[in-house]
């Protein structure tokens, strides 16, 4: 696959409309159906493409509300194939990892592998903006490991990369023509970033007082949560209307007080440092430690962008890696 | 005004009047302005304030917090303070309000946000401390009756529209209500789940039912300082709600939220010579 595709807009357009649906996002970035293949900015899209995947609102199933047993009608895979047009390569890897929540887990999510079977991926090179750090997490903007196909964006159509089989399978059915590509290009990272910390030592000091201090500068407001691209955590919920109910699998989140809080009121993390560490812990140690390779973050930065109080979590993270490692050379 | 701030921090701590200040400080790395609890007076050299601190540090009060608290207040955050001490959160004592002379904040660096625009309370009227100079502030360029003067236009079923559109993109994350320095109840009712009273994903029903349950719980107690606007990442204009009220409020109670300490706020007065009839009033048949 050393080799690069030509391929117009059009001849695209034809070949993905008749996989199917065509999904990208609109302009208020948020992923929606669309006819034709819209001109997209040059950064991510405000939502990140898991809502196609784990939508913040999904039915399980529903039933009539009255006397007797209820019938009940568990809701259906959507199984129907398509793609989705103008996935970037931070929003693509966050995939990988709700892979390993709802496909690879020994219970898998057959609404969400349903979707990951039949839709295409088809990426989308971006133009990095201020907050974007993909770089830490080493690939760039063009990466196109998580996609089935990259396209980087030329006046006359796309140069495109497979990234999968199924990728070059589809490639294989469009009129294109061979060119060179380009060398991939390296993603941004802050200027003073110098690694990634070390899982095992972020876990060993959980009791640390700086969880505090940090915790002062977060109100736990959960928008970073919500627009996470890795973030997977849901809830259920039931809804009714005219006396049909509805079960359903609903985002939640880790920053809101009720999110640990038990039947009896006990709340493990009952204050505002406690789930900021969660946060961090579970992106920055947990899911390292149980999958060595992956980290659970992409460096998107929509977190650093919405934070209502201007927080940067690269660089909570690197003022606490820093202050672990003072803390041990002092030691030793 | 940095240097004063930090000098009379210092002197806080050093005649034991506070254990603790909230302030903002610049991130050494991401250079943003962000929230600060300062417990060593050596570290008040970290403190800052200028045009970048748009928080409402009111917020950030809590009880764990070792007290007497300090707190850096702008003129809508001090007002804040004001009303937690008023509806009983904190003990006058308990508080040290530290007022800086502020001409308004720029959330976007560049011009003065929309709320600052409208400000008629650059200095907080809570104040054992003020910092800066207060004599050369910005008088306000518009009113708030301007401000609504849109949807006071409105007929019901405009207005009815107008709302029901402007909730559309909110996801029900809640950030407005997290952000917002007088939510303060110990379970919010969108939390509660036996009963449900709001459905917790987003549509028209339950938009409405919590933005309208939002509003009302601020009647005569929002301070004007717009975070649920600011941290609302689908740009919903709740605040503006918030203005109507507070419109009404001062128009038919003749109450200030914040601005004076004690009295009768209008949020939690019973009165049962009250003429609406369904307060059990004269009137009631």
């Amino acid at each position: 696959m050393a080799d690069g595709m030509k391929i117009s807009r059009e001849a695209l357009q034809t070949a993905l409309s008749k996989r199917g649906a065509i999904f990208a996002p609109n302009d208020v970035g948020r992923w929606t159906a669309v006819e034709s293949l819209p001109e997209l900015g040059p950064i991510r899209p405000r939502r990140p493409v898991k809502d196609l995947f784990t939508p913040p609102r999904r039915e399980i199933a529903r039933w009539k509300a009255g006397a007797g047993p209820a019938e009940i009608e568990p809701a259906k895979p959507d199984e129907t194939p398509g793609s989705v047009f103008g996935v970037r390569p931070c929003d693509a890897r966050a995939l990988l990892l709700l892979d390993r929540a709802f496909v690879q887990a020994p219970y898998v999510d057959p609404h969400y592998k349903a979707r990951r079977d039949n839709l295409l991926l088809i990426g989308l090179a971006c133009q990095p903006g201020p907050n974007c750090y993909c770089g830490v997490f080493g690939f760039g903007p063009d990466d196109k490991d998580a996609v089935d196909l990259m396209l980087t964006p030329k006046t006359d159509g796309f140069v495109a990369q497979a990234g999968s089989t199924r990728g070059q399978a589809f490639l294989a059915t469009v009129v294109t023509v061979a060119v060179p590509v380009p060398a991939p290009r390296p993603g941004p990272r802050p200027e003073w970033w110098t690694g990634l910390p070390d899982p095992k030592t972020l876990y060993a000091n959980f009791d640390h007082p700086m969880w505090r201090e940090l915790g002062t500068s977060c109100m736990n407001c959960g928008v970073c949560t919500q627009y996470c691209p890795t973030c997977q955590c849901f809830t259920i919920d039931d809804e009714s209307f005219k006396g049909e109910i509805q079960r359903l699998r609903i985002v939640d989140n880790c920053q809101r007080s009720d999110f640990t809080r038990m039947a009896g009121g006990h709340n493990p993390r009952q204050v505002a440092a406690s789930r900021l560490r969660q946060r961090v812990l579970h992106k920055f140690s947990y899911i390292p430690t149980q999958n060595p390779g992956l980290v659970g973050c992409t460096g998107c930065g929509r977190c650093v962008e919405l934070c209502p109080l201007d927080r940067h979590l690269f660089a909570d993270v690197f003022e606490i890696m820093k202050r672990i490692n003072q803390e041990a050379e002092r030691v030793a | 005004m940095n240097q004063s701030l930090r000098e009379n921090v210092k002197r806080l701590f050093a005649e034991g009047k506070v254990k603790s200040v909230l302030g903002y400080r610049e991130h050494p790395l991401s250079k943003a302005v962000v929230a600060t609890l300062i417990t060593r007076p050596e570290d008040a050299d970290t403190l800052i304030f200028d045009y970048r601190c748009v928080q409402n540090l009111a917020r950030g009060l809590t009880r764990d917090l070792p007290l007497p608290v300090g707190i850096v207040v702008k003129g809508c955050d001090g007002r804040a303070v004001s009303m937690r001490i008023t509806e009983g959160d904190f003990a006058r004592e308990q508080i040290v309000a530290i007022a800086v002379a502020c001409p308004g904040v720029k959330a976007d660096g560049k011009t003065f946000d929309e709320r600052c625009q409208r400000c008629e309370m650059h200095v907080s009227p809570l104040a054992d401390v003020t910092v800066g100079d207060v004599s050369a502030l910005p008088k306000p360029e518009k009113t708030r009756a301007e401000t609504i003067a849109k949807i006071k236009a409105m007929t019901p079923a405009e207005r009815f529209e107008f709302w029901q559109k402007a909730f559309e993109p909110c996801t029900h994350c809640y950030a407005c209500r997290e952000v917002c320095p007088l939510c303060n109840c110990v379970v919010c009712v969108t939390d509660q789940n036996a009963p449900r009273w709001i459905e917790q994903t987003a549509k028209p029903s339950s938009n409405l039912m919590w933005h309208m349950i939002r509003a009302f719980h601020h009647a005569g107690r929002c301070v004007d300082c717009g975070e649920c606007q600011r941290a609302c990442p689908e740009g919903v204009p709740m605040h503006l709600l918030d203005l109507c009220l507070a419109e009404d409020v001062e128009e038919l109670f003749d109450f200030e939220t914040g601005v004076k300490q004690g009295g009768k706020w209008p949020f939690l007065l019973f009165n049962p010579e009250d003429p609406d009839s369904w307060l059990g009033g004269p009137h009631r048949g």
